[in-house]
């Protein structure tokens, strides 16, 4: 792995804890809260692909654990099964699909991933995690865990996409974004640009 | 608004708790919340909070601070109890009143729960509160070592882990100060509803990345020059040594668990 994506993955991850913090409001049920922490994420997973997504996933939730302390490590737990589906999901239907199209079908199926996952895992955890009887967790699920779900990953992928392609330009100039088709040239771009 | 939330719950201090070996401390908090999922009664918690009092005594950690750290999970835990009290039936009858019935099955599930979670939230904040965030991060890569037989790049994900808490303070920093330099220009992050709220971000998602990607771009090429490799060849300024008051540790916790876990 090179310095530079390394460099990259580690500062968006930083990005990611300081927009988790600073930024964030409940929705629908006091406990469920929107936080644009996935954003830079998923930004690594177009840049980069699932599999340094995830590894960049893992470090946010022990680093969230770690510093904040929200939701200990059950929060932790929950918040890397959750976004991992979003950006395992979106990275990968990008990496085959290298378009806009792409992009944008990829963010929908993480959504949906994501949506579908939290749901299945609220049911089985949550009687072991913090003793809500299974039939609470149940009627929970429709007023609460999957409109949040899905609100959340939807406005953190309108947010990726609007982002992203804003970004994308200043990204291109620095050689980020031709870094997955073409290593010489981002190099070369790279030498350049000093 | 930016500047009351503090980064990382970590006291200094020099207490026997605070210079255990990091990598003793992970492994032990490990052990310890998997034991208190196979208590089965109300001594085990007894005795397991005992041991978290005698920790915060030993630790000369504020027990305010301890308590601090139970408040984002509040909420779920009446949750819990509330719901256990009025909708668990077993038991005796305790309490009847019109539609209000409570059993002493629910009564005894819901603080069974409540007491667990509880428990566990002060026992890992513990860890994060005598340990700092560095020294954490430099234990989770020595457990994390051998997970490279399959291929999980250990060092590297430590080295993300190091950089994203280096930057903290500095995108901090950039993003207080973006979002004073959009406020002045008339951005409103604060009131409107969702969609408009989203919709606000972007002025100041977009500096904010730009800026991230610049910092990253700077920091590698400081790595770089200073021929940064990683893995095996990376020598470190402290190194991590198991000592006697360590393993004197370990022994401890490994006798509780299995005290509390077969009461």
């Amino acid at each position: 792995m090179d310095i530079k994506k390394i460099a990259n993955i580690g500062v968006l991850i930083g990005l990611s804890l300081i927009l988790m913090l600073t930024i964030r409001f409940p929705l629908f049920l006091p406990f469920l809260i929107y936080e644009p922490g996935d954003i830079p994420i998923l930004i690594i997973a177009f840049l980069y692909g699932p599999m340094p997504a995830l590894g960049a996933t893992f470090v946010l939730s022990v680093l969230m654990a770690v510093l904040t302390g929200l939701g200990g490590p059950f929060g932790a737990f929950m918040h890397f099964l959750a976004t991992g589906v979003l950006v395992g999901v979106a990275g990968y239907i990008y990496k085959q699909y290298h378009t806009k199209k792409g992009a944008i079908i990829g963010l929908t199926f993480g959504s949906l991933a994501m949506t579908a996952i939290m749901a299945g895992a609220n049911i089985l955890l949550n009687p072991i995690f913090y003793g809500i009887p299974y039939e609470q967790t149940i009627s929970m699920l429709l007023p609460g865990i999957i409109p949040f779900n899905i609100t959340k990953a939807a406005f953190n992928s309108i947010l990726t996409a609007l982002v992203y392609k804003k970004i994308a330009n200043f990204l291109r100039r620095k050689g980020l974004l031709t870094s997955l088709d073409n290593k010489e040239a981002a190099d070369y771009s790279y030498a350049d640009k000093k | 608004m930016l500047t009351d939330i503090t980064i990382g719950q970590y006291v200094h201090g020099n207490s026997i708790v605070h210079i255990l070996d990091p990598r003793i401390k992970i492994i032990i908090t490990i052990i310890l919340i998997t034991s208190l999922f196979l208590i089965g009664n109300f001594w085990g918690f007894a005795i397991f909070l005992v041991f978290i009092l005698l920790i915060i005594k030993l630790s000369q950690l504020p027990v305010k601070k301890v308590l601090k750290g139970l408040k984002p999970i509040l909420f779920l835990v009446s949750l819990t109890v509330i719901l256990h009290i009025f909708m668990t039936r077993g038991g005796e009858l305790l309490f009847e009143w019109k539609f209000i019935r409570i059993e002493s099955e629910g009564l005894y599930t819901g603080t069974f729960m409540a007491s667990r979670i509880l428990l566990l939230i002060m026992f890992t904040s513990l860890l994060t509160l005598t340990t700092s965030p560095l020294k954490l991060t430099d234990g989770i890569e020595y457990i994390l070592k051998p997970l490279k037989r399959f291929g999980i790049p250990a060092s590297e994900i430590s080295m993300m882990m190091t950089i994203a808490l280096r930057f903290i303070p500095t995108l901090m920093e950039e993003a207080e100060k973006i979002m004073k330099a959009q406020k002045a220009r008339g951005a409103d992050f604060e009131s409107g509803n969702l969609i408009q709220r989203a919709k606000n971000l972007i002025p100041l998602l977009v500096p904010l990345f730009i800026s991230a990607f610049r910092r990253a771009d700077e920091l590698a090429l400081a790595m770089e020059s200073r021929c940064y490799q990683g893995g095996k060849e990376r020598t470190r300024l402290h190194v991590m040594k198991i000592k006697r008051r360590d393993v004197t540790a370990m022994i401890l916790s490994i006798a509780l668990a299995v005290t509390v876990s077969f009461f």
